[in-house]
């Protein structure tokens, strides 16, 4: 045999393995990752295949309403219970399928939850494919996601396989947007939140007695009903503990509550309806407080929810785990959760008063930028509260225009008061690289760097950027100015 | 299935082994598998009509062969040889009328029956008669216009005696139906075509990646280049309020450029595609908007359905007996000139009408069809005066000035076509010449206005970039600059840094995927 | 010789057909011409004048043309 002959096979191998590691390296530049946040669905699949090698007992699956409305941290705090969110918005129990499916390579859970809202609700693909992709475009490719993108393909038109299993299809023109967030390859915060959302409470009106109302027109969609089959099909397989959960929803109906009932009855599989009287009666959902809206919870009536949840998980053998080598760095993810309910405060706040109250924590050092005579602006207490924070110059003096300044629960650690344009470098506590400049030669008026990434500014008037320690990340960016009726933009 | 879908092209990837794989002698059956497994996949209702040409044709092909044995013993026996010459020929040409008939008739009802029926019914409105012709909606097999052209010379081929008919329907058939050239042409001949399809093609690496080269080429100049031009030319065309003036015909310019763009990237990827396996596609063109003639200008674009026209319509028109009797009694009437210019220019008024509603059964592709007609009339008729006055400005052939001034000309009466083709009818024509008037605003080339159109800066830079490298490799082509080997004699490491720097381009900058249908501008033809 | 001679003086009197041997490459006969000398030719000797012999090299100069016309003539 000819060796030469035959050269041609090395050549196109080597060929194709260099194609193959460009098309990747593409693929991974275009998708959307969240490498500086921690709370989006392009965190779900990342923070979850980061965690150790059996060490979530529970898998939560199911639409944003067991997003919002379980808490793993709280599962954690009261029961040891290790968790992890893998829910998504408006996920059909399709995706919920073979998000197990994955997940179940990496981790031996003893019990699965899934939302038995989606077995009425979810009747197709046709919406939310950017929330669904941004979900599965993490998941690598493997004969799972084979699967899963031609099954797609079957039910949704626009998810012909090739644009499922090579996302830099969908997302290649996005070398418009790129910016130096997307090449932070690896997330800079490594605490997590284990897929859960905390969102804030609305002034929501409770209806009255609704469950008491029967719509009669719930059935069992096909599509969904399915996948669920094929999701209870794969417990059983595994011998894994399946769990439905009727989170708590102002739309529900005895109907829905009682077809989901008969499909668990059927199965053998437990249903929690937080909906009935007795877990009403325990939960005592306030509107203002525990309610997002109809159908979501805050995260306050998530903790009540998820407490529950978790006891119901505790008597059915979910082992505590508190003591064990996971108690540290679940610490962690919980004091994380703790830091980032007053973030989801702090961002929900619209008043500059209360703002600065709440930015008045030495977890935070706030970053302080302006080029322009604030008089309009710091009005009513606010001069005080700035002074509270750490400010010390006096921001309404004119003709002054340019301040920078770091101040951290109270104290001042840099401030400089000049009619000139002012750059200032500096490294945080914690080692991260900052830059504050008002200088007009830059390509905004006033900017905030953080690593070289723009984070904050401008815009006219007074900028601050507040940053958790705690987080490892800014958290909120707002700007005060002299222009009614917006003061306080955010 | 599209040229622009990836299976397509794992399809052919999978294709590619097997042929090879296959002995030699039966390679020609793997093509012609795959070339009815493609059209039933693509376009399964249509089988039937591409089964019906292909076999009419080759029967047709068949009949004359036969014909051809009988004469030829005949002649032997010593008969009078013109006499029976005269008889088998016009039995030849009652078998290829057949056969031409049948096809030409099948093509005109599916594709021009509903604009038929439909003007003949204004007709009849005009006329004041109150009954009506219905209007069949019969929809246009997947590349009929092409595989009934392809099919159509074969049989012309066979009566002139120039190629012997094929006796066997299977071969024919990946004639008639080899896949990559069935959607969008090029519009193959027999004598070149055949041979190559079903001989037993030897595997040759180099090849196959300079087939991979080409397909990249294609892609860039149909996805980066065509695709993205065209969003823009239909940005300023849906926005008539905003965009008047000088945007109209700078979206003509674009839009010039975006169907060549589509229509030669589409023969290049098909072209690579058909290399790959050993087969040369025939050229469709070689740098039209480099031509320095309106003629010119039609040998370099379509180059297979102009040479399909001049040879099967323009000549035997030119040279039909009625029109050179005509010709030669103006001659002898006292109108020389008029009298050599009768047949020639009527067959090129002919070819042209035909050449227009080739494209589509629509008024607008009759107009552009004798839009060129006139011009090329024109030129012939004023072409010796034109070089008098150009030789009194001094203009002198060889100078690059001048074949640059002949160069523009001629684009920017391409350009003028394109009012006709890219408006959706004649009247649309007329409001965008309108629109053009409408503003003088010349500085828009110079403000920056033009850096939005394409939706951003980056964009814009992308395009202008784009279209800078078309014209640097048309340039160094038509110059004879020979890239393709010379990229490859730069050896291994040379040939594929430009195919991954390609792939990257295409794959980044190109306008595909759930967003935007792709379609070629020619598949609909 | 003579009939061919005739043909094309009266087409186009101007060109010296007896010494040009490049009337198509130099541009002395266009398309139009040489369609109305097939045709005249055709008429005249009766022969027949496929596409394929409608080539530069067959319309050059009078010998190549009387060359043409001998072979079709044979045929």
């Amino acid at each position: 045999m000819n060796i030469r002959r035959y050269a041609w096979v090395i050549e196109l191998l080597a060929a194709s393995v260099v194609v193959l590691l460009v098309l990747y390296t593409i693929n991974h530049t275009v998708i959307k990752r969240d490498n500086l946040g921690y709370s989006s669905l392009s965190r779900t699949l990342p923070d979850y295949y980061a965690q150790p090698a059996d060490s979530v007992d529970v898998l939560l699956l199911g639409t944003s309403k067991t997003m919002s409305g379980l808490m793993p941290a709280i599962l954690w705090h009261e029961y040891g219970i290790s968790s992890h969110l893998l829910a998504g918005t408006g996920q059909a129990p399709l995706l919920s399928y073979y998000l197990l499916e994955e997940a179940l390579k990496s981790q031996h859970p003893k019990a699965v939850v899934v939302e038995g809202n989606m077995l009425l609700r979810i009747n197709n693909l046709d919406y939310l494919d950017e929330a669904y992709y941004a979900t599965i475009d993490h998941i690598p490719l493997s004969l799972t996601k084979i699967k899963l993108a031609l099954e797609m393909w079957s039910y949704a038109e626009y998810a012909s396989p090739e644009v499922t299993l090579l996302p830099f299809i969908r997302y290649h023109q996005r070398w418009l947007k790129l910016t130096k967030t997307d090449f932070v390859l690896d997330p800079i915060y490594r605490r997590s939140l284990h897929g859960a959302w905390l969102w804030p409470a609305r002034r929501v009106q409770l209806a009255e007695g609704y469950m008491a109302i029967d719509d009669g027109g719930a059935a069992i969609v096909d599509f969904a009903g399915i996948y669920m089959q094929r999701i209870a099909d794969l417990c059983a397989h595994e011998g894994i503990q399946l769990v439905i959960v009727n989170m708590p929803d102002q739309n529900w109906s005895t109907s829905r509550s009682d077809l989901t009932m008969a499909w668990g009855q059927e199965r053998g599989v437990p249903v929690i309806e937080l909906n009935d009287s007795d877990n009403m009666a325990e939960l005592v959902l306030e509107p203002g407080v525990d309610l997002f809206d109809p159908s979501h919870l805050s995260k306050e009536g998530a903790v009540k929810a998820t407490r529950i949840v978790g006891r119901f998980l505790r008597d059915a053998g979910v082992p505590d785990r508190r003591g064990t080598a996971l108690e540290a760095e679940w610490n962690l993810d919980y004091d994380f959760y703790e830091a980032y309910r007053r973030v989801v405060d702090l961002r929900d706040t619209t008043d500059p008063g209360t703002w600065l109250q709440f930015v008045n924590n030495p977890d935070y050092t706030v970053l302080i930028v302006s080029r322009l005579d604030m008089t309009e602006a710091l009005v009513g207490d606010v001069p005080w509260l700035l002074s509270q924070l750490g400010v010390k110059a006096n921001l309404t003096a004119t003709p002054t225009w340019s301040y920078i300044g770091i101040v951290r629960g109270g104290q001042t650690i840099y401030e400089q008061f000049e009619d000139e344009p002012i750059t200032y470098d500096t490294d945080l506590a914690d080692g991260r690289h900052v830059r504050i400049s008002s200088n007009t030669d830059e390509p905004n008026p006033s900017i905030v760097l953080m690593d070289g990434i723009h984070q904050g500014g401008g815009q006219q008037g007074i900028t601050f950027v507040v940053y958790s320690h705690q987080m490892r990340s800014v958290v909120d960016v707002i700007t005060l100015n002299s222009s009614p009726p917006r003061h306080f933009i955010r | 299935m599209s040229l622009t879908s990836l299976w397509f092209y794992v399809l052919v990837a999978v294709l590619l082994a097997v042929y090879y794989i296959t002995p030699g002698k039966a390679r020609w059956v793997v093509l012609l598998i795959a070339s009815w497994g493609f059209y039933l996949l693509a376009a399964s209702q249509y089988a039937p009509y591409l089964a019906a040409t292909t076999f009419s044709t080759w029967l047709a092909g068949r009949l004359m062969g036969r014909e051809q044995v009988r004469l030829d013993a005949q002649l032997a026996d010593d008969g009078e040889r013109k006499v029976l010459q005269a008889a088998s020929r016009k039995r030849k040409a009652r078998i290829s009328a057949g056969a031409i008939l049948l096809n030409v008739a099948v093509l005109a009802t599916v594709k021009y029956g509903g604009f038929a029926a439909s003007n003949l019914n204004v007709l009849l409105d005009a006329i004041g008669r109150d009954w009506r012709v219905p209007v069949p909606e019969l929809l246009i097999p997947l590349g009929i216009s092409f595989y009934t052209f392809q099919s159509l010379s074969y049989v012309i081929d066979v009566y002139r005696g120039k190629i012997e008919s094929q006796p066997n329907l299977a071969r024919y058939a990946l004639f008639v139906g080899f896949f990559p050239q069935m959607v969008q042409g090029p519009i193959g001949r027999y004598d070149a075509l055949a041979p190559q399809l079903l001989a037993a093609n030897r595997f040759d690496f180099e090849r196959i990646k300079d087939g991979l080269g080409l397909m990249l080429w294609g892609f860039f100049k149909k996805l980066v280049i065509a695709d993205r031009g065209a969003l823009i030319v239909a940005n300023i065309l849906s926005n008539g309020d905003t965009y008047q003036g000088l945007y109209v015909p700078l979206a003509m310019v674009l839009t010039a450029l975006q169907v060549y763009c589509d229509f030669s990237g589409g023969i290049d990827i098909v072209t690579g595609v058909a290399e790959m396996f050993g087969i040369q596609l025939a050229t469709n063109f070689r740098r039209p908007y480099l031509a320095q003639s309106v003629p010119e200008y039609w040998r370099r674009w379509h180059i297979t359905l102009g040479a399909w026209m001049r040879d099967y319509v323009y000549y035997p028109l030119a040279l039909w007996p009625p029109l050179a009797r005509a010709g030669r009694w103006l001659r002898r009437a006292g109108l020389k000139r008029l009298g050599v210019l009768l047949p020639a220019m009527t067959a090129e008024l002919v070819v042209f009408a035909v050449i227009g509603i080739w494209h589509g059964a629509e008024w607008k592709w009759l107009v552009y069809g004798l839009y060129y007609a006139i011009l090329i009339i024109l030129g012939l008729v004023l072409g010796p005066y034109a070089t008098k006055v150009g030789n009194a400005l001094g203009l002198r052939d060889e100078r690059w000035s001048t074949k640059a001034l002949r160069i523009t000309a001629v684009f920017a009466l391409a350009c003028m076509g394109r009012y006709i083709t890219r408006a959706d009818n004649l009247s649309h024509t007329w409001e965008l010449l309108l629109r053009t008037k409408a503003a003088w605003n010349p500085w828009i080339l110079t403000d920056g206005s033009l850096w939005t159109l394409a939706g951003s800066n980056n964009e814009t830079l992308v395009l202008l970039a784009a279209l800078g490298l078309l014209g640097v490799v048309s340039v160094l082509q038509e110059r004879g600059f020979a890239l393709r080997e010379r990229i490859a004699a730069g050896g291994r490491a040379a040939q594929w840094s430009v195919i991954i720097v390609a792939i990257v381009v295409v794959v980044l900058f190109g306008v595909y995927g759930p967003d935007y249908p792709s379609v070629f501008v020619y598949e609909l033809f | 010789m003579d009939k061919l001679l005739d043909i094309l003086q009266d087409l186009r009197p101007e060109v010296d057909f007896e010494s040009e041997q490049a009337l198509i490459d130099d541009g002395l006969l266009d398309s139009f011409d040489i369609v109305t000398l097939v045709s005249d030719i055709r008429e005249t000797f009766g022969v027949e004048v496929g596409i394929d012999d409608l080539v530069p090299a067959n319309f050059n100069s009078v010998a190549a043309m009387q060359a043409l016309i001998e072979r079709l003539e044979r045929a």
